[in-house]
């Protein structure tokens, strides 16, 4: 259990006046300690607090802390990383505050600029819905905060809110990672935020003063059933969401039709969008009865099978692997949206759908190559679900500026040589990434954007339009499978040839080289390859060493020189080995200065290999011994040593100290 | 805890660099593998080392450019001794001839490790003490097996001295400590009678490893404590 859930228990039962004094004065610990610490992170200019804690309507244990934090100077990584680092820390004592990456980190050089340019962002600043208190610095909210939204921008901005909104409510209403009263709680903001939604349609000079007034406000505009669920949130709200009051699905329905409501007041018209995926299509006669109806008559539905889905992690983690992913060709209205998910509900348990437009497809997928780029391959779920947005602008200029921050990414990581120490799944998404930027800058210069929809539609295009080998390119898609779906390790040999592809990749993306350069990459063998000598360093243990060649003769990758070095032997060393060179090839030689690293020294000197494993006489290796070592030598120019596991090995004594390794390998680190 | 008996309590991964003047962790002999242009670098093995010439190695490559990688699937089996006298030469042996890496390997005069867990990680200590004020050249690894011994002879001392209730007192606060220590540590996966031959075994060779690696030491002129497992 964790130390959040154990608050949210004792929070919601002790919700009475000794504990709920507790608790404040816990939060406002929380709330001084975060302040002291931020705000000695360099370049933080102000710090505000916003969420229901500036509204005073916070419940214990379930509301979050939720801050605003503004820095100095242009947008920098290091500052919020530095940020968040702090948070994750605060985060140990005082688990009320929000996550880290919900953090809202804002740069005051480009801050205009970005508020002009994402309606979620003037809507996160947009006074009638959130407050904010300044906690700390200077104020910074009346000089950079334009005026409200109006109009238009405003419509905008509510739509994000809903979208917002759907999404978190279907996706975690029901999940079962959150205690049940969060999920109530998650549900009544839901509800009311879309109300709030709704009243600001109506009324747009209207200010937001809290959750309740807006429910209340609802229970005067509505009667009958809606009427009673409401007062039923607020019941719940009242005894702070200890038990369930409403039921879960009266409240959804209640959010849907609030949803759809607001949607009409304001006034909403789809945009039509078209789009063309070289993907596989699937008849929609494939797809579930209730799925069919629910389905506007006129839509045409591509289903992707699923590992050509470019889904995130977050959504493999909710959705498992029986996932229907349903993409509309025609972006359907957010209504007609709503309808479907509204159908799926019933049956999410056994066929969970999730359903996209074609150009929140592309997004994904432009958002997931940003995701794959960033340096840190931040894999929070949380920062992925912060980007589902899309700037607004012509679609050419984004992806243009887009295209330009990839190839910086790049570079950097070209640069900075630390490709051998990116694990191998990111090191293979990495490439598929750099390969995604060179198909996007052709198919801009051609001005078609009919960019591929994942890491297949990748390979497909440079299939048709790089003279790359078709094995290799098979290879590679083969290998991105493997990993992806099997979780199995990458293959280090092919990274030799595939780290050579990147440096060419880099130049070609800067138009520095001609397409034709590919061409070299074929001539590259897959597999690279070590000579590999084994030493064994013996002395008078002639049985022991039987047992240690054979199992050198056994393994997978085969040693390319094996020598056993005699340190003063005065038994049947020389004949064992001797018996043993039938099987396979081994030279011994003879050290009479006895000691270790003298034998060792002579191993080194006698033998060629680029590497010299050594292993002692008494010890037996498994068969996968050599190639793993040979794998973690390729996998990076500047190892020097490979060690291994030491594991007991079982020789059917039962003496006490035989014992004594046995229980010793028992015990778990 | 130089000489770990088995050595399967890494993750895989490159070990960490040791900061200047630090010792740092290594991989054991048995199964060691090494890159023929490293060795040409950073040279080959000191023959002038009896025992600990794998950490030696390590060292020096670890001071060097190069780095070293544990790879947990390169599995070598290793075949235990078979008799407690054995066991006990070797950890002697270990004890013995291992302050001559020590001696190469450290500049400074005085040197204090604590390792606060008693698994054989030898790059987790901490160092706690660093300065010139020592005649005598001294390391020290302090392991909780050495404090509690330390606390053993303090209560040992305060009886003899007719302070029987702090050295009671003394007692059962390390008794409580063991108790906690022992029900938080992976020892509990043992049952008693296995528990006991396990901390017996084990009480030995650190003993073993510990006088071994003082008289060793005295015999280069430095105080060398070296507790074993």
């Amino acid at each position: 259990m964790k130390a959040r859930d154990i608050l949210v228990g004792l929070a919601i039962r002790l919700a009475f006046p000794p504990f709920t004094w507790l608790f404040r004065a816990f939060y406002a610990l929380a709330i001084r300690c975060s302040v002291r610490s931020v705000r000695a992170a360099p370049g933080v200019a102000a710090i505000y607090l916003t969420g229901s804690m500036a509204r005073h309507e916070s419940i214990p244990g379930l509301s979050d802390i939720d801050f605003k934090i503004f820095v100095r100077g242009p947008r920098n990584r290091a500052a919020s990383d530095e940020i968040r680092r702090r948070f994750a820390r605060l985060r140990r004592c005082f688990p009320v505050l929000g996550p880290p990456d919900e953090k809202g980190i804002h740069f005051i050089e480009g801050f205009a600029a970005d508020l002009d340019r994402y309606p979620l962002l003037r809507h996160l600043f947009d006074p009638r819905v959130y407050c904010h208190r300044l906690l700390w610095g200077e104020s910074l909210l009346e000089r950079l905060v334009p005026p409200r939204p109006e109009g238009n921008d405003l419509r905008q901005t509510l739509l994000w809110k809903l979208k917002d909104w759907i999404e978190k409510a279907s996706l975690l209403a029901e999940h079962p990672l959150l205690a049940p009263p969060q999920r109530r709680y998650l549900l009544y903001k839901s509800v009311a935020d879309a109300g709030l939604v709704l009243l600001m349609a109506d009324d747009n000079q209207r200010r937001n003063q809290g959750r309740t007034t807006v429910l209340q406000e609802l229970a005067t505009r509505y009667d009958g059933g809606v009427r009673e669920t409401v007062a039923k949130l607020l019941a719940e709200r009242a005894i702070a969401f200890r038990s369930a009051l409403a039921e879960t699905g009266e409240v959804w329905q209640l959010f849907l039709r609030l949803v759809g409501e607001a949607l009409a007041a304001l006034g909403f018209a789809p945009a039509r969008g078209s789009a063309s995926f070289s993907a596989g299509r699937i008849a929609a006669a494939d797809l579930p009865a209730w799925l069919r109806e629910a389905l506007p008559s006129d839509a045409a539905v591509a289903e992707f099978p699923w590992r050509r889905v470019p889904l995130s992690p977050l959504d493999c983690a909710f959705f498992g692997r029986r996932l229907v992913l349903v993409t509309l060709p025609q972006s359907l209205s957010l209504a007609g949206q709503l309808r479907l998910r509204a159908a799926a509900r019933p049956h999410a348990e056994e066929t969970p759908v999730m359903i996209q437009e074609s150009g929140w497809l592309r997004s994904a997928w432009c958002e997931l190559l940003d995701h794959w780029l960033s340096p840190e391959g931040s894999d929070d779920m949380t920062a992925l679900l912060a980007a589902g947005e899309m700037p607004p602008g012509p679609l050419a200029q984004r992806l243009q500026a887009r295209l330009a921050a990839w190839q910086d990414q790049l570079d950097e990581i070209l640069a900075s040589q630390d490709l051998a120490r990116m694990d191998r799944p990111r090191y293979l998404r990495f490439l598929f990434a750099a390969m995604a930027c060179l198909v996007l800058r052709r198919s801009l210069d051609d001005g078609s954007f009919a960019f591929p929809s994942d890491a297949y539609g990748v390979a497909d295009m440079l299939r048709r339009e790089t003279p790359l080998a078709p094995g290799f390119i098979d290879l590679l898609e083969d290998e991105w499978h493997r990993v992806q779906e099997e979780r199995l390790p990458f293959q280090e040999a092919l990274f030799h040839k595939t780290r050579v592809l990147l440096q060419t990749w880099a130049g070609l993306i800067r138009r520095d080289e001609p397409l034709d350069r590919l061409a070299a990459v074929n001539g590259i063998p897959d597999l690279a390859r070590l000579s590999l000598s084994v030493v064994v360093v013996t002395r008078n243990r002639c049985h022991q060493l039987a047992r240690c060649l054979d199992s050198l003769a056994r393994q997978k990758r085969h040693p390319d020189e094996l020598l056993v070095v005699d340190n003063g032997s005065s038994d049947d060393t020389a004949g064992t080995v001797a018996r043993f060179s039938a099987r396979f090839p081994v030279r011994l030689v003879a050290e009479p200065i006895v000691g270790v690293a003298v034998a060792r020294n002579r191993g080194l000197s006698e033998t060629r290999g680029d590497v010299i494993a050594f292993i002692d006489d008494d010890a037996v290796a498994e068969p996968g011994w050599l190639a793993a070592i040979e794998e973690a030598f390729l996998r990076d120019e500047r190892v020097g040593i490979v060690g291994g596991s030491i594991l007991n090995l079982d020789t059917g004594a039962t003496d006490p100290v035989s014992r004594f390794f046995e229980l010793a390998e028992r015990i778990p680190a | 805890m130089m000489i770990p008996v088995l050595t399967d309590y890494y993750q895989a991964g490159y070990l960490p660099k040791p900061r200047y003047g630090t010792l740092p962790s290594f991989v054991p002999n048995v199964n060691l593998a090494v890159r023929r242009q490293a060795i040409k670098q950073i040279g080959r093995y000191d023959e002038a080392c009896w025992a600990g010439e794998d950490a030696d190695l390590c060292l020096r490559a670890a001071r060097g450019e190069w780095d070293i990688f544990y790879e947990r699937r390169a599995v070598v089996r290793h075949e235990p001794k078979h008799s407690l006298g054995a066991l006990i030469r070797q950890w002697w042996w270990y004890g013995s001839a291992g302050g001559r890496v020590f001696e190469k390997g450290m500049n400074r005069r005085c040197e204090v490790y604590l390792s606060p867990d008693a698994r054989p990680r030898i790059h987790r200590y901490l160092r706690l003490l660093s300065t010139n004020f020592c005649p005598l050249r001294v390391l020290v690894f302090v392991s909780p097996f050495l404090l509690f011994h330390l606390g053993t002879l303090l209560a040992a001392a305060l009886l003899a001295l007719g302070h029987s209730w702090p050295a009671l007192a003394l007692a059962l606060a390390m008794a409580v400590v063991a108790l906690i220590l022992h029900s938080r540590s992976s020892l509990r996966a043992l049952d008693l009678r296995e528990l006991i031959l396990y901390a017996t075994v084990t009480w030995v060779l650190n003993w073993t490893c510990i006088l071994g690696s003082i008289v060793g030491g005295l015999r280069r002129r430095m105080l060398f404590v070296f507790p074993g497992l």
